[in-house]
């Protein structure tokens, strides 16, 4: 179980790093995680249709994708969407980069390949946050998901969510994790963006939180 | 006499350790066994970059001035402190690296140092580079269909598609730990069987070891001066 969750980004960060360690010497648990990629990339969105949990039965509504879901049988490329983070981590590679919000410091990234296009990737340097105005993401309307890697978090520090009127978002609203690297990923549906701004902040037991941004739909 | 049980999983542990110990000293000492290095760090170490999101090309990058620093190291004075954890010095090293790849916010292109690197092969390669695209998604298909549970479907697809955390899966689909694991042992047997009816190797490591033994020469034999810069 360890390699599926690790592909799925599901072990916190002793027990990631105790398993890449592992994985370094051993071959057969790197053919799990290789094969647990692959299932992760074309996994088919059909299973959306023939697995989908009833509305508020879990955190699934929240952060089910908006866009229509191909069928699990389309043979072309384009139709078998990339699980999240496999599209990001292809995403990377690709062309596309625009510059939004450059005034409060953040920069994003959109992806020119259509299979990619339903993830808006955006980093965010550590300079300049906390801007008065919000910044605009600007994603397809494909997209259905939003990925914002926030860099330069200390350490026991951690990054909460809130809706436009101040109310910190369900945590089924959204997740916040901090990487491997140090960073912060907080991902997000766009729906969240459907009223209003989203405001990220860092925390810290018994100190005030800190500002990270503002964010809002095109 | 005192009886100590070892698994099967601390003899492999002791034995990769031994053969670290001899890989860093064929490296010290340029040998042709140096080249195994490449072939049993490869997998293991794009694993680990590819985790972090990044792209192949740029992985591929990364993964030469991992294995370059080892070398140096290696050859340095001073050597590796613990010659036979010689995986976690280049997964400490891999980790560092990718740390300052996503610190700069883009990839800086890397000139290989053709001094300690030369005439890289591909033999060790991870699934998705040895097996034709269409034909693996075809065996994701066949997998869920195989699915019959609705239930096994939907752990995928939450934990895959939809990245939720395992605690929220379990708690929804009032799972027990022990329980979504079987979920994902079945599925993961399946898989190995529906790869092995579609003519793809149901054990990806034999094709690996058997590969190693063809490796092309990775690290360079000659010498410093021998090297034509390019």
């Amino acid at each position: 179980m360890t390699a599926a969750l690790y592909v799925a980004h599901g072990l916190d960060s002793t027990a990631e790093e105790s398993f890449e360690l592992h994985l370094m010497e051993c071959p057969l648990c790197v053919d799990d995680v290789e094969a647990w990629r692959a299932v992760q990339k074309h996994l088919p969105d059909a299973a959306d249709s023939a697995a989908a949990p009833a509305a508020g039965a879990s955190s699934a509504p929240a952060l089910a994708p908006s866009a229509a879901l191909a069928p699990a049988a389309a043979p072309a490329p384009a139709a078998t969407p990339l699980a999240p983070f496999g599209r990001w981590r292809l995403a990377a590679s690709l062309i596309g980069i625009a510059l939004v919000g450059a005034a409060a410091g953040w920069y994003g990234r959109t992806f020119a390949d259509p299979g990619l296009e339903r993830t808006a990737f955006f980093s965010a340097p550590a300079l300049e946050r906390g801007a008065a105005e919000c910044t605009a993401l600007i994603f397809g309307p494909g997209t259905r998901r939003i990925a914002l890697r926030v860099a330069g978090i200390a350490t026991e520090r951690k990054v909460v969510a809130r809706s436009s009127g101040g109310e910190e978002l369900a945590s089924r609203g959204y997740s916040a994790r901090r990487q491997s690297d140090g960073s912060w990923l907080v991902q997000f549906a766009p729906s969240a963006l459907a009223n209003g701004a989203l405001s990220l902040e860092s925390r810290a037991a018994g100190e005030s939180a800190e500002p990270l941004g503002c964010f809002s739909a095109p | 006499m005192t009886y100590v049980e070892t698994s099967a999983s601390e003899v492999a542990a002791a034995q990769s350790r031994a053969v670290n110990i001899s890989l860093v000293a064929a490296i010290a000492a340029r040998t042709e066994m140096q080249d195994h290095v490449y072939v049993k760090y490869r997998p293991p170490l794009m694993v680990v970059f590819e985790h972090r999101g990044i792209n192949p090309d740029d992985a591929e990058d990364l993964l030469q001035r991992t294995f370059e620093q080892a070398i140096k190291k290696i050859r340095s004075q001073e050597g590796l402190s613990d010659p036979s954890n010689l995986g976690g010095y280049l997964y400490r090293t891999a980790r560092n690296l990718a740390s300052a790849y996503w610190r700069t916010g883009r990839a800086q292109r890397y000139d290989s140092d053709s001094e300690l690197v030369s005439n890289i092969c591909d033999e060790a390669t991870p699934i998705e580079e040895r097996l034709d695209n269409d034909k693996l998604a075809s065996c994701v298909r066949e997998l869920v269909r195989e699915l019959r549970a609705p239930r096994d479907r939907e752990v995928l697809e939450r934990l895959y598609l939809r990245e939720e955390s395992r605690d929220a899966i379990c708690k929804s689909l009032n799972l027990t730990n022990k329980q979504l694991a079987q979920v994902l042992w079945r599925a993961h047997q399946r898989f190995r069987a529906i790869l092995s009816k579609n003519g793809v190797s149901s054990e990806f490591s034999h094709a690996r070891n058997k590969r190693n033994g063809n490796s092309q020469s990775w690290i360079s034999n000659q010498s410093t001066s021998d090297i034509k810069r390019k």
